[in-house]
């Protein structure tokens, strides 16, 4: 049987391990991704990723249910990992995975890059470091707000609660995050304009 | 209908599929006829493609909590006052079944424990000495040297007389002169017993006192701890 996060919180409260164990492995691999492309580094992304699920357990208690279970946990997240930034007084480092082989990246990428050539694998990891090395360059504000969305599939209103902003300003940092990220791919030339041209040009009112 | 590239909020409920669906189906249309709009939504289309390349490292992880949470406690459990009631309430119903009543007598040493409820119930029997009527029997066995030197004073006393009688009543009363001397060392040795039982037990109960003093003392900290939290919220809750 699958039990849902509320309900294996609510197990969990009663002491039982088990089922936040069973939270723990249904959300390391999100709570990972999100540490490792805001921090850059496999090592101390592991230490925030258990950090996070050890301060989880430890605040269960004062966890009412008011926000998902997830969006809880991303916060933390978020909170530990802005933390070491300041802390370690370093800037993220954005990287390729580490030590991934362009095996790996052809198998998590699953059936459609099955025929994927040398070449292809070589230009999708160089595409991989220009992303990473271009959502560095993003105020952290508009980082933060487009790994949620890009990668964690949150809602604009759960990123507004996230991120203690109005709606519209996590609309904005997302919005505003893209354009930039264009921008910087288009400057590092890994950016190519949409066939139809006009890449840049922005539409003027009623044209 | 105005681009929707100026409609920030527009656009972005487009490419994420949120917000009302019937503007998503105007904004479609829209973009059909559109050629600036639909190049502002593919140029954001394919940044979010790029973004997909991003992977992190396939690691295994495999996380896992071992111990209870500081938090958590058993529904089962006591509080901490109960437990030292429960506990308490042990020591004294042990020292009230360990109020030992031992006692010497036709031979035998009888130790029997005494409740506050019912004096002398007998609880265990340990038999030490020999009966009287097995001395005589058995005398190099017996390990006592009073034994020995009644004995001999006997052999003694039976080659120096002839008259039976009086040797009865000598004996009988040698007899009961040892013995006398055996229930005074006995005694001797159970006195010390209970001095020490009782030694131990106002050492158990001064200790026991300390446990509670130091009881109290936390129980006092974290009231005063507590009122002073209460104090503080009440204070802050005022100015607000």
């Amino acid at each position: 049987m699958t039990w849902t996060d509320e309900e294996l919180v609510d197990r969990s409260k009663t002491g039982d391990k088990e089922s936040f164990n069973q939270l723990v492995r249904r959300w390391e691999r999100p709570i990972f991704a999100l540490a490792y492309r805001t921090l850059g580094r496999e090592e101390d992304t592991r230490d925030v990723t258990q950090e996070t699920f050890l301060r989880a357990f430890r605040a269960l208690p004062g966890f009412k249910g008011d926000a998902k279970f997830s969006s809880w946990l991303y916060r933390i997240a978020l909170n530990l990992c802005r933390d070491w930034i300041r802390k370690e007084r370093r800037t993220p480092v954005s990287q390729v995975p580490e030590g991934v082989e362009l095996e790996q990246l052809v198998e998590q990428h699953g059936p459609k890059h099955d025929v994927a050539t040398a070449e292809d694998l070589a230009e999708r990891a160089e595409l991989s470091r220009g992303v990473a090395k271009a959502m560095e360059r993003l105020p952290a504000e508009q980082r933060t707000a487009i790994l949620l969305k890009e990668y964690h599939g949150l809602t604009f209103q759960e990123i507004a609660d996230m991120m203690n902003c109005p709606l519209s300003t996590a609309k904005t940092r997302v919005y505003q995050g893209l354009t930039l990220l264009r921008k910087h791919l288009a400057e590092q030339g890994q950016f190519e304009p949409p066939v139809g041209g006009g890449a840049g040009k922005r539409p003027s009112r009623e044209s | 209908m105005m681009h929707i590239a100026d409609d920030q909020d527009a656009l972005l409920d487009y490419l994420y599929e949120e917000g009302d669906p019937s503007e998503r189906l105007r904004i479609a249309r829209h973009l059909q006829d559109c050629a600036a709009c639909s190049v502002a939504v593919l140029e954001l289309q394919s940044v979010r493609g790029m973004l997909a390349d991003w992977t992190p490292p396939p690691v295994k992880l495999g996380f896992r909590i071992v111990q209870d949470a500081p938090w958590w406690k058993p529904a089962g459990r006591f509080p901490l006052w109960a437990q030292a009631a429960a506990a308490v309430f042990l020591f004294a119903a042990g020292m009230a079944v360990s109020q030992v009543d031992v006692r010497y007598g036709e031979g035998a040493l009888t130790v029997r424990t005494r409740s506050a409820a019912e004096p002398l119930s007998s609880a265990s029997m340990v038999p030490v000495t020999t009966r009287q009527d097995n001395i005589a029997l058995a005398p190099e066995t017996s390990s006592n040297p009073d034994f020995g030197a009644l004995e001999q004073q006997l052999r003694n006393d039976l080659n120096g007389r002839s008259d039976a009688d009086d040797i009865l009543r000598r004996v009988r009363a040698m007899i009961d002169q040892s013995e006398a001397k055996q229930q005074r060392q006995l005694a001797m040795r159970l006195a010390d017993v209970v001095r020490d039982f009782d030694t131990q037990r106002r050492a158990d109960l001064m200790q026991v006192q300390q446990n509670f003093g130091q009881l109290e003392g936390q129980t006092g900290q974290e009231l005063a701890h507590n009122r002073e939290l209460f104090n503080y919220l009440v204070r802050t809750s005022g100015t607000k």
